[in-house]
């Protein structure tokens, strides 16, 4: 009774539950430099994953691993040897998904084989019918002439070995793409890449054998640049896919598709793409070398990559165009840009991008050049609403309501009398609310995404209005900033626009049109300063080059007769003066009309 | 694909220099002008040019002999490093006191026209901050963010002027040779100080492509001559003479006195980007003339380090004036009046030392 009494009465602390990881714990002990905890550190009972020696020993483990992949090491011609690391690297037995399919080639004295490959992502079809059937069942059809010796040392060993692998390749495979490898370090990443290893007892060669299905998607419309008039596919998250929606567009023999790895964890297949009797062979060096140089740790997403190799990456705007159309790609290419594309991912990027072709839409060249040139200066009217419209709304406002006409400003003023706040507060309420609800028009799943519509109709609309928050005009006001920012072509850039805004919100309250300006004026010298890839950002306005009616207005097709100057192609023109090549008079001896008219 | 060097294009420079050279006629240039040419005012910028040709032809001789240097290093080659500093000194003291009387010109026009609510202090800095925000990009994104707003400035201007069309009296430059031949010649000759702003020339030309330069500087004087005639003769064919005298801002008032129709009727807030813009690449530009002086002076590679220095300097200078009207005597007097003279004197100090020079190395 009485303990009961003592146990209910006394204040005890609390138990903390004790779980097996604890990191970031502020009471851990310290971790001395270079080292991960002293000593004399208590360690838990059975190697637990905090344990400090399993930590250590893990850790060592993988530096070994790594060492050895790194390092290059030439497979062991015996298959034990060579199955036992791979085991070690792929973390076998923990990891499940790795097969190691062991078998024998069906010769008259059947040989030791073994299949490695990652369950799923390969064509399980593709490995029955052209690889472990022919192998097992037909090899006896063509025995082996010069049987390889089991670690036969010296130069006739050497050559018995290749002998047998090239015959394995040539006669055994029917795989369409089989390829040898000679390093641990070639067999481990072509596993990685969904293809399968094959490894033979004595034979210090693997055969990496092509047998990819990755789950992927078929090609789609676009979802960011739709058109109503051109070419309604996109490009996928499987690189091989995209570049054949390029191919299929360019036939052109000197297309040229470069494969570089990027990242270090886990290198993926990045691609650049460019015409080699076009492009700029210094600017197809310098995306080269940019990209070879990255040492990121993992690079999934053409976003995370542009980051990378983008020349200032403080600048007001991007400085590589990010398009999922395979037709601006083409067309960029055709221009004399490069295409750099990552694996797993549907957005390429071009470059170099100026201000001009981050301004233009595929739907420009598509349509005859008056609607054309319409549409685009509609979009850098939209432009210059996006970025401006509530700035200005506010120094108007605030500093200079002599510039309203005076039926106007009354009607102003009667309909901001109500409203207490000063404009400012209530322009910054109504961007940061449409700000909130298209950021979470973009998180919200698709099946709620009308109720955030009408959500976003009240709060924005009648609420807002009719509880005397804002002022009818504001909702107009927001509602064309709105409306501009939509109709920029590139949705890098027109998030850019929309974070400037709010700079010139507050430089047009506290300085009306004068700050605005000043602020205009700093943002123009930053972008005129910008470069992309080494060419000017606002080239062919400044610095003044030769081009194509293309970039403030939109020619017609039969004026685009020259590439940009500024891309210095190898080829600067695209097309001869005269195209419309009917239009010229046919005359005396030239005229190979059959009539003879 | 780009060097280390700036690289300035031949439309980039004649923007540059045109709003460099006219920018003036957007403050109260044009008020101290009307009292000394009255009705034919608008002929002293024409009376001008013929010097300002003159004078763009012998700075580009000069610039021409000594290929991809500036004018402080040809100056150091041609009468040796105590002189040139002297000359050197001159050139940065007197484009400090020149910003600094633009500066407050420009900041007491905002606050005339447009903020006057806003202090002094604040107007002042907004624009420093700017013209300096510019000058430390350097001068490649000058020269093209002022090529970019050529177009706009362009345009503005003639739209200004056209819009004050149903305005224009023809009996406003009547008498045609206003005080007389002889005294508009004189008036003229007392105001050659007014294209002082071509000493830019002097320090873009090694960046300018070569075989360019002379072209340059002719154009832009001439452009610059043809912008400063224009407004003349239209404040004067709008307010006519003698009422042209009483605005302090004339072009301002131009502006002022566009309507169109009944609704469009305070519409000087729509050229507000001429006067801001017009101001900071000017502002811009004597400040890189500063700064950018004293680093090859000062033998530095850059002249970033010396925009804050100047900045103060300026800054002193642009609240020393005590109200806007001294601001405009002291600008006239120091710029269009007086510093034809010592400037004159330098270059023709250089260009006779390269003359001797020339002749002796033919000699030998």
């Amino acid at each position: 009774m009485l303990k009961t009494l003592n146990r209910l009465l006394v204040f005890r602390e609390p138990a903390v539950p004790r779980y097996e990881f604890e990191a970031g714990r502020e009471d851990r002990p310290s971790a001395p430099a270079g080292g991960r905890a002293p000593s004399g550190a208590k360690k838990p009972a059975g190697g637990a994953p905090g344990d400090t020696a399993a930590f250590e020993k893990k850790r060592a483990e993988g530096r070994r691993l790594d060492a050895i992949l790194k390092g290059n090491r030439p497979l062991s011609t015996s298959l034990d040897e060579n199955e036992r690391l791979l085991k070690e690297i792929f973390r076998e037995p923990g990891n499940k998904d790795i097969v190691f399919r062991p078998f024998s080639i069906g010769t008259e004295r059947p040989r030791r084989a073994l299949l490695v490959f990652f369950d799923g992502p390969v064509n399980t079809d593709r490995q029955n019918l052209s690889i472990l059937q022919p192998l097992m069942l037909f090899a006896g059809l063509r025995p082996d002439r010069i049987p390889a010796e089991r670690g036969e040392p010296g130069p006739a060993g050497q050559e018995a070995r290749e002998e047998l692998a090239k015959r394995i390749r040539e006669a055994l495979l029917p795989g369409n793409e089989v390829s040898p490898a000679g390093t641990v370090r070639e067999v481990v990443e072509d596993v990685l890449n969904a293809n399968t290893a094959l490894l033979v007892d004595g034979l210090d060669t693997a055969l990496l054998i092509e047998t990819k299905a990755w789950a992927t998607r078929g090609v789609g419309t676009p979802q960011v640049e739709a058109v109503i008039r051109g070419p309604q596919e996109a490009f996928t998250e499987q690189i091989r896919i995209n570049i054949t929606l390029i191919r299929k567009t360019l036939r052109r023999s000197s297309l040229v598709t470069e494969f570089l790895p990027v990242g270090r964890i886990s290198p993926l297949q990045c691609a650049v793409m460019y015409l080699d009797d076009v492009a700029n062979p210094a600017l197809v060096a310098e995306v080269k070398r940019r990209l070879k140089s990255v040492g990121a740790d993992y690079v999934n997403e053409s976003g995370i990559l542009e980051q990378f190799i983008e020349d200032m990456p403080g600048a007001p705007a991007p400085q590589t165009l990010a398009t999922e159309r395979p037709d601006r790609v083409v067309a960029g290419l055709v221009e004399g840009r490069v295409a750099i594309m990552v694996d797993g991912n549907p957005w390429a990027l071009i470059v170099p991008a100026t201000f001009f072709s981050l301004m233009q839409a595929a739907e420009d060249a598509y349509n005859r050049w008056p609607p054309g040139t319409f549409t685009r200066l509609i979009r850098y009217v939209g432009l210059g609403l996006a970025l401006l419209l509530p700035g200005a709304y506010v120094a108007i406002i605030t500093h200079h309501p002599e510039f309203i006409p005076t039926d106007l400003l009354l009607a102003f003023a009667g309909a901001r009398e109500p409203v207490p706040f000063p404009t400012a507060v209530e322009v910054l309420l109504m961007e940061a609310a449409f700000e909130l609800i298209r950021e979470a028009g973009v998180r919200i799943p698709g099946t709620v995404g009308t109720t955030l519509g009408i959500v976003g109709a009240l709060i924005l609309g009648q609420a807002a209005v009719a509880a005397n928050i804002v002022s009818p005009i504001l909702i107009i006001i927001v509602a064309l900033t709105a409306l501009g920012s939509f109709t920029i072509p590139n949705y890098p850039f027109s998030n850019t626009i929309r974070m400037y805004r709010f700079f010139y919100i507050a430089l047009g309250t506290v300085l009306g049109l004068f700050g605005i300006l000043v602020g205009l004026f700093v943002h123009l010298a930053l972008l005129a300063r910008m470069t992309s890839f080494g060419v000017p950002f606002l080239a062919p306005v400044a610095p003044v080059t030769r081009s194509a009616p293309d970039y403030l207005w939109r020619g017609p097709a039969w004026e685009q007769e020259e590439r940009p100057d500024y891309l210095d192609p190898l080829r600067r023109r695209r097309q001869p003066r005269i195209s419309r090549g009917w239009t010229q008079r046919r005359t005396g001896k030239g005229d190979d009309r059959p009539d003879g008219r | 694909m780009s060097s280390g060097l700036p690289r300035v294009g031949f439309g980039e420079a004649v923007a540059l220099l045109v709003v460099f050279l006219s920018m003036k006629v957007l403050i109260s240039h044009l008020a101290l002008i009307f009292p000394l040419g009255l009705s034919a005012s608008w002929m002293i910028p024409l009376m001008h040019l013929p010097v300002g040709l003159v004078g763009a032809a012998v700075i580009v001789w000069l610039l021409n002999r000594f290929p991809g240097r500036t004018i402080v290093e040809i100056g150091e080659e041609l009468v040796g490093p105590v002189v040139n500093g002297f000359f050197t000194l001159f050139y940065y003291v007197f484009f400090v006191i020149f910003t600094a009387l633009i500066l407050r010109q420009f900041a007491e026009f905002m606050l005339t026209g447009f903020l006057p609510e806003t202090p002094l202090g604040v107007a002042v800095p907004a624009f420093a901050a700017g013209a300096a925000a510019i000058v430390f990009l350097g001068l490649e994104a000058l020269a093209r963010t002022a090529r970019v707003l050529f177009y706009l400035l362009g345009f503005s201007f003639v739209l200004l002027l056209l819009l004050t069309s149903n305005l224009w009296a023809p009996h406003g430059i009547m008498p045609l040779w206003g005080p007389g031949v002889l005294a508009l010649s004189w008036a003229a000759f007392s105001t050659l100080g007014v294209g002082v702003e071509i000493f830019l020339l002097a320090l873009l030309a090694p960046y300018l492509p070569r075989g360019r330069v002379l072209a340059a500087g002719l154009v832009s004087v001439l452009a610059a001559g043809a912008v400063v005639a224009l407004a003349t003769l239209v404040s004067l064919l709008v307010f006519t003479y003698p009422v042209v005298r009483e605005p302090v801002l004339p072009m301002f008032e131009l502006a002022r006195a566009v309507q169109w129709g009944r609704f469009f009727v305070r519409m000087e807030t729509l050229f507000l980007p001429l006067w801001i813009f017009s101001a900071l690449i000017g502002l811009a530009a004597a400040l890189y003339i500063c700064t950018a002086v004293a680093a090859r002076a000062l033998k530095l590679p850059c002249h970033r380090p010396l925009i804050l220095p100047t900045l103060v300097l300026i800054l002193a200078g642009a609240f020393t004036p005590p109200n806007f009207s001294t601001a405009v005597e002291v600008g006239f007097v120091v710029t269009a009046q007086w510093s034809f003279v010592p400037l004159g004197a330098i270059i023709g100090v250089l260009v006779a030392a390269a003359w001797l020079r020339s002749r002796r190395q033919r000699r030998e």
